[in-house]
């Protein structure tokens, strides 16, 4: 499985970066979403795409909107990650093609139930 | 806050016949950090202080609140996800079918904790069973606890527990969000009661079910308070009602009152016959 980590933050990416490989995905990361629509045109499938929202040049948003419109890496999984809580946001992301919602701050086990929710863990 | 063998002893004992709660000599710690609130409500200094009031005084609301402190609260929605794929495809179906005369189900959250098990129960009677909207639909949610039937009683969920196995499409459907929580909407929690029950005390007054949920309880208890609860449990159900245990938890070892079946990788148990 191979997962892509979009977050503006360093710091962040390489701490999901860690979750991630230790549920057993191989990881990628872009600092922003203009970066990841770049890395999703020309590098292999993704099966899952972890995204936050409030990033500088595109935001998750935006870039969700702009990969399912173009029918980048369709059978991939979009989760968006953020402190952005509202229902009419989160109706909105789901909407714009995201599959699935995890709020900041979260834990491992709860990132890890939503994988499982998603068909990527076990 | 530690205290002497013997205290913990105690301790143990006393969860133990209170609740059946068995807690290893290797996890004295948990009554350190559990019972702190405990004792810093009644004034006392240690863990040491609050054993010596509980053996003086023996009062009954001091024993309640050291074993309400030490139940175990862990939960989530839709927690173990099997569980409802196996609910909503053979045996919710089979119930309905078979109460379709009387248009009435009556479901058991038994040790339910905070709710979310009872609630997660009615968002798929929601949203895979519409024909149930007119019926007669009740799920009961009981606990040790009088802390957390207060809490699922409320409805109201914080940021920690939403991100646990809800889906986002279910939230945003049965929650509204108020503030820094999340409140179930009236038509879920119309569906929902919730009360105290002691599963190794004469049980409260409540209907007969057609569906028990009594998940990653009876893990915690030795064999014979498992046998005991069985029965309880098998005196509260209908004649062709369903029990649903955790996934690491089987009745066969602790009771004959109940035949096994299995489907889509779970098993469950029904009322045996002439049991």
């Amino acid at each position: 499985m191979r997962a892509l980590i979009v977050d503006d933050s360093k710091f962040i990416r390489q701490h999901l970066r860690q979750l991630l490989e230790h549920i057993g995905l191989s990881c990628e990361e872009a600092g922003d979403g203009r970066e990841a629509l770049q890395l999703l045109h020309t590098a292999a499938a993704f099966d899952f795409m972890l995204l936050d929202v409030n990033m500088p040049r595109m935001s998750g948003l935006e870039c969700v909107k702009a990969i399912r419109e173009a029918g980048l890496h369709p059978p991939m999984k979009v989760m968006m990650v953020t402190t952005e809580a509202d229902n009419s946001f989160i109706c909105r992301a789901l909407e714009y093609g995201a599959d699935e919602f995890l709020m900041k701050p979260f834990t491992p086990e709860s990132l890890r139930e939503k994988l499982v929710m998603l068909g990527l863990a076990a | 806050m530690a205290c002497s063998d013997s205290d913990y002893d105690y301790l143990r004992q006393l969860v133990l016949a209170r609740s059946a709660n068995l807690i290893d000599p290797s996890r004295n710690a948990l009554f350190d950090a559990k019972l702190k609130p405990v004792a810093g409500l009644v004034g006392a200094e240690s863990l040491e202080d609050l054993v010596t009031l509980l053996r003086s005084d023996q009062p009954a609301h001091l024993h309640r609140a050291v074993t309400e402190a030490m139940t175990i609260n862990e939960t989530a929605f839709f927690r173990d996800r099997k569980v409802f794929d196996v609910l909503g495809s053979t045996i919710l179906p089979r119930l309905i079918d078979a109460n379709s005369a009387t248009q009435r189900l009556r479901i058991w959250s038994a040790a339910c904790s905070t709710g979310q098990e009872a609630f997660s129960i009615a968002m798929l009677l929601c949203e895979q069973f519409p024909e149930l909207a007119g019926w007669d639909v009740k799920i009961v949610g009981t606990d040790i606890s009088q802390r957390v039937t207060s809490y699922a009683r409320r409805g109201r969920y914080r940021r920690l527990e939403v991100n646990r196995g809800l889906p986002a499409r279910m939230l945003v459907k049965y929650l509204a969000r108020d503030g820094e929580e999340w409140e179930v909407v009236p038509r879920l929690r119309s569906m929902c009661d919730f009360q105290y029950a002691n599963l190794c005390a004469p049980l409260p007054r409540l209907p007969k079910f057609d569906l028990v949920l009594l998940r990653n309880v009876l893990l915690y208890f030795p064999p014979p308070s498992r046998s005991s609860v069985f029965r309880s449990v098998h005196s509260q159900m209908v004649a062709d009602g369903y029990l649903v245990l955790g996934a690491s938890e089987q009745a066969e070892d602790s009771t004959d009152l109940f035949q096994t079946e299995f489907a889509q990788a779970c098993y469950f148990y029904r009322p045996a016959a002439g049991g």
